[in-house]
């Protein structure tokens, strides 16, 4: 019995469900007539599955989130092993990964909808600019960590470089640019859903903004609760790749 | 799974902010969201409002990114005074909302790209328009239905320049614009774009709305604003240089570039000759005409002869004016 109660399984869903708890009270003290119930906004998710509204905005959502990410994802790690491998690469790229990172990508929307227009193109770029730079900085990163008595090893083995790029430095770098390409398709989430609030409101941003302007809050959180809850199933379902097919090592560790 | 705790502490931190921001209500002073940026669109307002701060109301003016957002604090009891149409949030919400003065009606024109002449050629054609549900949505919908046609896919994006400078870019080829930008783009674009005859709407784009209770219970700073706004509706409609005359009183607007404010003039004798605004302030006429229109692009749910006008609209702030002013 004390097992279940201390099972990871057991907290994660106990955990959930003292956020939901809190969540249906707030709803029902009502801190604001803007706040839905839990229930009330299960009952909203239902009916938007239902009657085809969000099967409908999810490909729209999803469309520059994969194609983004996708792309984050080769040439992110593509220039990320380079600059890990090269002082030529960092010195001239990470400058503008690092600039990238820290700029406040909501205030430079405007550039992108000047450069691209209002279009997919626009908010691909804005998925790129969220997922790009901790792809390429982890990646560099995780390159550069690899214990060099390892290298050494190597090289006194006489492998030659491309043998101790891929059989010694990408297999310990792995761990780190995973880690990398999970925060870049969470930023990518994120990017997806502030490119459709902030540019033109299509698939996900538009059942929000939608239903916030007909005060309909029921379903405005559920659009919000249902792009939580793809997020997370999408990092979970990244973590099983991971574990499952690439990082043999790491089963069990979950 | 680290999302947890942070979600926990994102709903406690929600929960924080509502108790907060509902305990620093101040009872004195009117705050007014607007759901735009303040612009030359805004002036006539902002004079009314400058206009009864004469009189001793005491306003708070703030800018909202978003007008859904204006609308959600207006309900959550952060504002007193929005702007919008909000017929389907009163006929949906559970706070007691009512409009009291109409500003602008739905003066809008459908602008196409040259190759188009007539509706018969938009059957299919993709239009980008303001927002979902709102009235341009509404006059497309009406549209489709009046002419036998369908539109294409409906994009968004919203403000009329914005619409007008995309469409002069060629990133999109039909829109539905207000009066000073069909202008604009006439005069920028010449013979590139095409005009197309538009029914006659009567019905409300920006109306002035409230809390019941706050109009309630705040009657004389609502009498005091709604005797501004009805006495400079009039002036301005008589006479639309008046707007200019007393931006330059109150020195309102004045960090905007020079270029837009010698607009102003031409903007407001533009609107008023288009018909955008009513010396009476709305009322129960406006209000039918609401129900008709907003019924008909299935905003509004019901037939509008049943609608109710008092569960709309509180006619009292306006009745009064007009009593003290004469009509």
């Amino acid at each position: 019995m004390h097992d279940v109660f201390t099972s990871k399984r057991f907290l994660k869903y106990f955990s959930f469900a003292i956020v939901f708890a809190l969540w249906e009270i707030g709803g029902r003290i009502p801190i604001s007539p803007a706040f839905p119930t839990f229930s009330a906004t299960m009952v909203a998710l239902w009916q938007m599955l239902m009657d085809g509204s969000m099967l409908q905005a999810y490909p729209e959502t999803l469309q520059p989130l994969l194609i983004g990410v996708a792309i984050a994802a080769t040439l992110g790690i593509a220039a990320g092993v380079w600059m890990g491998l090269s002082r030529f690469g960092e010195w001239l790229l990470s400058p503008v990964f690092i600039v990238a990172q820290a700029a406040p990508l909501a205030a430079l929307i405007p550039l992108l909808v000047l450069a691209y227009g209002i279009g997919l193109t626009a908010k691909v770029m804005v998925v790129l600019i969220m997922a790009m730079p901790v792809i390429v900085l982890n990646a560099m990163s995780g390159v550069r960590s690899t214990n060099n008595s390892l290298i050494e090893m190597g090289t006194a083995f006489l492998g030659s470089r491309k043998d101790v790029i891929t059989k010694i430095i990408l297999p310990s770098a792995s761990p780190v640019i995973f880690a990398g390409l999970r925060l870049g398709l969470s930023a990518g989430f994120i990017g997806a859903i502030l490119s459709e609030l902030l540019i033109t409101p299509t698939g996900v941003g538009d059942l929000i903004t939608f239903n916030q302007s007909r005060a309909d809050y029921a379903r405005m959180y559920a659009a919000i609760f249902s792009i939580i809850a793809v997020a997370v199933i999408a990092l979970d379902f990244l973590e099983w790749i991971e574990v499952r097919w690439l990082r043999p090592d790491r089963k069990g560790a979950r | 799974m680290t999302f947890m705790p942070k979600a926990l502490t994102g709903l406690v931190g929600a929960a924080a902010l509502a108790v907060g921001l509902a305990g620093s209500a101040s009872a004195d002073t009117v705050r007014v969201a607007l759901g735009d940026v303040a612009s030359v669109e805004q002036l006539a307002f902002m004079v009314a409002l400058e206009r009864a701060k004469e009189k001793g109301l005491d306003y708070e003016l703030t800018t909202f990114s978003k007008e859904e957002l204006a609308i959600q604090a207006l309900i959550s009891g952060q504002m007193d005074v929005g702007i919008g149409t909000p017929y389907s949030v009163i006929q949906k919400s559970q706070a007691p909302l009512r409009n009291f003065f109409q500003l602008s009606k739905l003066v809008f024109f459908p602008v196409v790209t040259s190759e188009v002449s007539d509706w018969a050629g938009m059957d299919g054609q993709p239009i980008t328009l303001h927002s979902r549900g709102g009235g341009t949505d509404a006059i497309a919908s009406i549209i489709e239905r009046r002419e036998g046609i369908n539109f294409g896919e409906r994009s968004y994006v919203p403000g009329s320049e914005n619409r007008v400078i995309a469409m002069l870019k060629g990133q999109i080829t039909a829109s539905i614009v207000d009066i000073a930008n069909k202008n604009l783009l006439l005069s920028e674009g010449g013979d590139k774009f095409n005009v197309l005859p538009m029914f006659d709407v009567k019905a409300s784009d920006e109306v002035l709305f409230a809390n019941q209770e706050w109009l309630d219970a705040n009657q004389e700073d609502v009498d005091v604003l709604v005797e501004a706004l009805l006495s400079t509706w009039r002036e301005m409609v008589a006479d639309p240089t008046i707007i200019e005359k007393e931006r330059q009183r109150f020195n309102l607007l004045s960090d905007l570039p020079p270029e837009l404010l010698s607009d102003v003039d031409a903007y407001y004798r533009e609107a008023v000759d288009g018909g955008l605004y009513d010396p009476e302030g709305g009322g129960e006429e406006a209000a039918k005409a609401d129900f008709e229109f907003y019924t008909e692009s299935g905003q509004l749910e019901g037939d509008p002869a049943t609608l109710n006008v008092e569960d709309f609209w509180d006619l009292r702030p306006l009745n009064a004016a007009k009593e003290k002013l004469g009509s």
